[in-house]
């Protein structure tokens, strides 16, 4: 796990993200925003007014992007009363992912955004995985015996652990992409930056050599394939390990989204391309070759 | 609706538009990006093309993700520029075209994605063109086309003889039953250890040979149109290879000339007896190998001989453009034929099925 430190979209989330993010009926200074992932097999969708959720679409176990995202994208502007031309801004899970999702769903969003003339913020699907994963399963109570309670609401002393949200997604050959994001107090932050990992005992390893323990540890997304290499971690740390299987939900690139256009973080429409997380294997046999 | 083709919406089209068009076209089926604007389907306002062969070079052959990766940097940028150099706005289009197929599907699905977008956020027509169709209404912008007439179609992926007893619809007379021509130049190119795509290369040597290596024709049976080009590639190897082995040097430019020639004569002979026997009024030639010397020199000449009429687009028609895709979505256009946004990128598109069948109106 190499990573650079950055710091992260400046979302104020803590234990109560979801109540803040969430339900935010204040201001909205960005107006109203369209956001989409196709990275993985989760076709989702969210239209936005500032930090609201107004209307969303998740289809799971989608074949085809491609045949189904913009009719979807219409259908969702058209139930909320609304023509394309009233969307302010557009953001994008960029990846990593499936490469053909990934494309189908940067392609829509840059021709999207070229066409009205709108802002665009390109978020990454497993930034946008993690912080999910922190506001459904990161922000809540436990019971005495160490137990994930869900019924309880969201817990104040979870506010000010350092708990690491680990976003996995299958990348087949036993690797994964992934990365390492932290909440601390009000910060959420990128700790190891998205990538492809072979999910070994090394990884694991370094994961906590590199990083140091953390008050927590949540994985999520595509869990099941990496149950072992989890288990791993679990005996590496004295802290408590969840880990929840979970999908993409355009929310969270919205809501990731809006936190970068707010700290003047748009993206080059034209320039906007996916975060692939490897070359191209034709790419790779040249390196190989040339060295 | 069995006419109507894949995907199109017959409930959606405005069945009388008489009045001017102005179609942007996409065109990303293989490794060039490409968008036009053409308006009415005859006045070419802009033809912008990002080849990408610079970056597929040095994999020797087109590398289909590295091609898909290429397009989603380029597309915005064509679509921009194209609209810039027509000097017209979003708001002048009337509605947006793509090639729907054939070709690499990862290619083909940047083009559609971003058409399907375009369509959506201008709330004009979307409109999926056949590559093939494309290629051969490019001959529309040379001369006005008068049927029946024969399409000769060859290129990378492609070698088809195509009937057009009316506008717009397409009868495959014959087909290659391997390699494409365009496939055979460039599998042949790599054997001489010639830049990719060998074709322009093989070309030039065989203009200036001053001598063959004598080849096979592959006729197959009397009456059939089909193509065959695998086995005279493995006769221009086997050449090679035999050459190699008893230590002798082989004199490329007769090798190529050689196979350039059995190539052309295939091609040319097959494609005027199939304008004799349809009584066609005109042949046209389509396609990147339509950019061939060879075979332009020697099509043009029999051509003259038989009082044949002979179209050729320029070579920046011949090569993949959406100047083409833009023509051939205009003859949908004429009849209010569109296509609905759930429109799948189909690799193995049909020709025939894309044909036009003019939509009853009732009054
Ligand atoms: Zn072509």
């Amino acid at each position: 796990m190499t990573g650079i430190q950055k710091e992260g979209g400046g979302i104020e989330t803590g234990a109560m993200g979801e109540t803040v993010e969430r339900e935010n009926r204040g201001t909205n200074p960005a107006g109203k925003w369209l956001a989409i992932d196709t990275s993985t097999s989760a076709m989702t969708l969210a239209v936005f007014n500032g930090q609201s959720v107004l209307g969303e679409s998740n289809l799971h176990a989608v074949r085809n992007h491609s045949t189904l995202l913009i009719p979807a994208i219409q259908e969702l502007v058209k139930s909320l009363d609304m023509t394309m031309k009233d969307l302010q801004g557009i953001a994008a899970g960029k990846g990593p992912g499936s490469y053909t999702g990934v494309r189908i769903g940067v392609t829509a969003a840059k021709t999207l955004a070229w066409a009205l003339g709108v802002p665009l913020v390109g978020v990454s699907s497993l930034e946008a995985m993690a912080y999910g994963g922190l506001c459904d399963f990161g922000g809540r109570r436990t019971d005495d015996a160490g137990l994930l309670d869900r019924n309880s609401g969201p817990g104040g002393k979870m506010m000010n652990l350092n708990q690491w949200v680990v976003p996995l997604m299958d990348a087949r050959r036993n690797q994964a992409f992934t990365g390492l994001y932290v909440s601390e107090g009000t910060k959420w932050s990128c700790l190891a930056e998205d990538s492809i990992r072979l999910m070994t005992s090394e990884w694991a390893e370094a994961l906590v050599d590199i990083y140091g323990q953390p008050g927590r540890i949540v994985f999520v997304g595509e869990i099941e394939p990496f149950g072992d290499i989890i288990d791993q971690v679990s005996k590496l740390v004295d802290c408590m390990v969840i880990r929840e299987p979970a999908v993409i939900r355009a929310r969270d690139v919205g809501l990731l989204g809006l936190g970068q256009w707010a700290q003047g973080c748009g993206q080059d429409v034209h320039g906007f391309v996916p975060n692939y997380a490897q070359l191209t294997e034709a790419e790779k046999n040249l390196v190989g070759k040339s060295t | 609706m069995s006419g109507l083709g894949l995907g199109e919406d017959p409930t959606e089209g405005r069945a009388e538009l008489a009045g001017k068009s102005c179609i942007l076209a996409i065109e990303t089926s293989c490794d060039d990006t490409a968008a036009a604007v053409v308006e009415d389907g005859r006045r070419v306002l802009s033809n912008k093309v990002f080849s990408q062969i610079t970056t597929h070079e040095r994999f020797g052959g087109v590398v289909p993700e590295v091609a898909s990766r290429k397009h989603v940097e380029t597309i915005t940028w064509m679509i921009e520029d194209a609209l810039k150099e027509a000097k017209i706005g979003l708001a002048d289009l009337s509605a947006v075209a793509v090639t729907q197929g054939p070709g690499l599907v990862g290619s083909l699905l940047v083009g559609v994605t971003a058409a399907k977008a375009l369509a959506c956020a201008l709330d004009v027509p979307l409109i999926g063109v056949h590559h093939i169709a494309g290629h051969i209404y490019a001959n529309q912008l040379v001369q006005e086309l008068v049927y029946p007439l024969v399409a000769l179609v060859v290129s990378g992926g492609h070698t088809e003889l195509v009937y057009l007893e009316r506008e717009g619809h397409f009868r495959i007379l014959g087909q290659t039953r391997d390699d494409a021509a365009g496939e055979a130049y460039d599998k042949v190119g790599r054997a001489m250890e010639l830049p990719f795509p060998g074709g322009p290369y093989i070309d030039r040597l065989a203009c200036e040979a001053d001598a063959a290596v004598v080849m096979p024709r592959a006729w197959l049976e009397p009456e059939s149109y089909d193509f065959s080009f695998s086995g005279l590639k493995s006769a221009v190897l086997n050449v090679l290879n035999q050459a190699r082995m008893r230590g002798e040097t082989v004199v490329y430019a007769h090798l190529a000339r050689g196979f350039q020639e059995s190539v052309v004569e295939v091609l040319v002979e097959k494609a005027l007896r199939a304008v004799k026997a349809t009584g066609a009024k005109q042949l046209l030639l389509a396609g990147g190998v339509a950019a061939n010397q060879g075979l332009r020199g020697t099509l043009t000449a029999r051509c003259a001989a038989d009082g044949i009429s002979l179209v050729i687009p320029p070579l920046s028609l011949c090569m993949d453009n959406a100047a083409m895709i833009a023509v051939a979505a205009h003859l949908k256009w004429k009849h209010g034929l569109f296509t609905s946004l759930d429109m799948k990128a189909e690799p193995t598109l049909s020709l025939e099925e894309w044909s036009i069948v003019p939509r009853i109106i009732v009054r």
